[in-house]
């Protein structure tokens, strides 16, 4: 499989030339045009349980859009939400990616949800994050601008601006303080960060505009 | 006359300077700047050959179907050279095409103005199959000769076609006339389509030119309305 | 203090280092990330009455203060639309803007609501900002900047006008003078008058209000 990422880092796209035979699965809907002979069905990810868990708390649907041929194909999809496209290689090896960031993946990627805990419940992003494990190519995505840090000790959060993390990073998600300044200061949950490790951070988020445009409705 | 167009970032705009006697038209809405001698005027939308009454007529459907149907045309209204800025709703390119020899069929959201030589079909039935558009009913046909300018949701891609290319609905917008189309759902089936979460799609075959955009607007429209509060209609 | 907008002209965020000692303050839900160095404090500024002058002005009735305690630190600073931040040095100067474009400075800086004495469907801008004083202004636009040097009179569309200085002028009207656009009735048109520089925004909220109508939820009898 070759692949091309376009339009970095306002509109971020990927131009896909799949071999015969070779499938990936992308995000419902984010198939934008294709060779005209793929076949794309749907593919449900992982067990019953862990798909219906999934659902309601990692904010990815359980099932994923799969396009393959025997004679192979190109195909060019987008995610739903405009910015920057980051491609990983898993090589047995994994990467915590939040809950929307999730773009796509080849067959050999095992994508699991994670519980991040009641706090995170409330966090309006869902803050639910996905383990994206195994070998083979990984897609996702940030909103707007992406913003790489290396940490070294410990750094905070809005949850809203994580995309995805190395899984040698700890994290605790909590309020700015009291709950009574959490209310006041207008901020919402903070995800806290301890260790060494690759934090990718976005500069917009989905709940944030919701809550701009939310006054100036009609 | 002279289009600039802003190319930097992810919000494209046009500024339209215009001598005295040239015209330009819009999308009703799109201007957001003009110099102070720009006369400005607001029309319904017409059919080819459509009278007044009937434009009103069909303008005042077209408003309960949720679609903004009016028009602006803009003027210098002294003999000094006046700006006027267009831009549209979504963040995304702006880009001009020529009309003439080609005509363009263009999609609802993504026509944006076009200079005043440009004949406009903005109730283009056409499209008859237009009525399961992701798009929405209104296709506008842009014919004769002058520039158009679309907007796109992300970034403008031009596909030359020459064989068979599936196009998700949501990411066209315009395309030229002469292509042969079929529209059909993604996925092969209903089922398939709705667990794989893949809409209306168009086949293209024969020679012409597509432009697609690379987002789809709905899909942020999916993920943002879920989080605004309920409206009352 | 050291800044730097990164991600721009789009989806700019301010990545601002403060030494020990030093504060920033921030319109509130614009904080992105930052050192745990930096510590917030929510307080009503300059009071009760300049909190509730703040609220109808459409900012919040709190303002939030960054101060950067036991060793330097750096945050990121962002409002939630996407665009543009411009940075403006004020000097015992005042500047007019939209409710909403405020983000954040540092100095002597006070906001105010100016009641712009219009009444109707001015959906965007009954009550703009007033802000005056010494320091370092930083104000956001929703898409991209331009700056427009007005030299007598200009013309904006409602929505789209996001600051400008204190020697313009605006008056509000209509657009066109067709009889038909009175069921355009939220074309309002901003006439600028005077000297003195305006900033332009190239996207407008309630353009993007109108067109994600049809995406919300149906109120049901339940909600």
């Amino acid at each position: 499989m070759r692949f091309d990422i376009k339009g970095n880092p306002s509109y971020g796209e990927v131009d896909v030339d799949l071999g015969p035979n070779e499938t990936i699965l992308i995000e419902p809907g984010a198939m934008s045009r294709m060779s005209s002979n793929l076949d794309s069905s749907f593919q449900r990810q992982g067990g019953f349980f862990s798909a219906i868990f999934r659902k309601m708390f990692g904010g990815e649907n359980f099932f994923l859009g799969k396009y393959e041929h025997p004679d192979g194909g190109k195909l060019t999809f987008a995610p739903s939400i405009p910015g920057h496209v980051e491609h990983r290689q898993l090589t047995n090896n994994s990467l915590n990616i939040m809950a929307g960031g999730f773009l796509a993946c080849t067959p050999g990627v095992n994508i699991k949800a994670k519980f991040g805990g009641l706090k995170a419940l409330f966090s309006g992003e869902g803050a639910f994050l996905l383990e994206a494990s195994g070998s083979g190519d990984l897609f996702f995505n940030s909103f707007g601008g992406v913003v790489e840090k290396q940490i070294n000790g410990e750094f905070i959060v809005d949850t809203g601006h994580v995309v995805a993390f190395d899984p040698s990073l700890d994290y605790k998600i909590t309020g700015m303080g009291s709950f009574k300044s959490t209310m006041l200061s207008g901020e919402g949950m903070v995800m806290r960060f301890s260790g060494n490790g690759k934090l990718y951070l976005q500069t917009r988020n989905v709940s944030s505009i919701a809550s701009w445009l939310t006054p100036r409705l009609g | 006359m002279n289009v600039k167009i802003d190319t930097e970032g992810a919000f494209g705009s046009a500024l339209v300077t215009l001598e005295a006697g040239e015209k330009f038209v819009s999308e009703a809405g799109a201007m957001y700047r003009a110099s102070p001698n720009m006369e400005i005027s607001v029309e319904s939308r017409k059919k080819k050959n459509e009278g007044m009454w009937g434009a009103l007529k069909s303008g005042i459907k077209a408003m309960f179907a949720g679609e903004s149907f009016f028009l602006s045309t803009y003027t210098p209204n002294d003999s000094q050279a006046g700006e006027v800025g267009l831009a549209p709703t979504h963040q995304g390119e702006v880009r001009s095409v020529k009309v003439g020899p080609e005509v363009w069929i263009c999609s609802g959201g993504s026509y944006l103005g076009s200079s005043g030589s440009v004949g406009l079909d903005t109730q283009y039935q056409g499209l008859s199959k237009g009525m399961f558009s992701k798009e929405g009913l209104v296709f506008v046909q842009a014919s004769g000769e002058g520039d158009l300018l679309v907007n796109g949701f992300g970034r403008i891609s031009s596909v030359d076609v020459s064989g068979d290319i599936t196009i998700d609905n949501g990411h066209l917008i315009a395309f030229t006339e002469g292509l042969e189309y079929t529209i059909s759902k993604a996925g092969g089936g209903w089922i398939s389509s709705m667990m794989s979460g893949e809409g209306l799609v168009m086949k293209f075959s024969g020679n012409g030119k597509v432009l697609v955009q690379s987002h789809d607007p709905s899909r942020l429209g999916g993920v943002l309305g879920a989080l605004l509060p309920p409206r009352e209609d | 203090m050291k800044y730097d907008i990164v991600c721009a002209p789009s989806y700019s965020l301010i990545e601002m280092n403060l030494s020990e000692g030093e504060s920033v303050i921030v319109e509130p839900g614009s904080m992105a990330w930052m050192d745990t160095t930096i510590k917030p404090k929510t307080e009503m500024k300059g009071g009760v009455f300049a909190g509730i002058k703040r609220k109808f002005g459409g900012e919040s009735f709190f303002l939030n203060t960054y101060t950067a305690e036991g060793g330097s630190g750096t945050i990121g600073i962002a409002p939630g639309y996407s665009g543009d931040i411009v940075v403006r040095e004020l000097n015992d100067e005042t500047l007019y803007m939209e409710r909403g474009a405020y983000l954040c400075h540092v100095g002597n800086i006070e906001t105010s609501a100016t009641w712009e004495g219009f009444s109707g469907t001015f959906a965007e801008g009954m009550f703009g900002l007033r802000v005056s004083g010494t320091g370092l202004l930083f104000f956001g636009s929703y898409g991209d900047i331009q700056e427009v040097e007005v030299n007598g009179s200009y013309t904006v569309d409602n929505g789209y006008a996001v600051a400008w200085e204190q020697n313009l002028d605006y008056s509000i009207g209509r657009s066109g003078r067709s009889i038909r656009s009175f069921l355009f009735s939220d074309q309002l048109i901003c006439h600028f008058h005077g000297n003195g520089k305006l900033w332009v925004q190239t996207r407008s909220p309630r353009n993007l209000a109108a067109w994600v109508h049809p995406f919300r939820r149906v109120k049901s009898k339940n909600d």
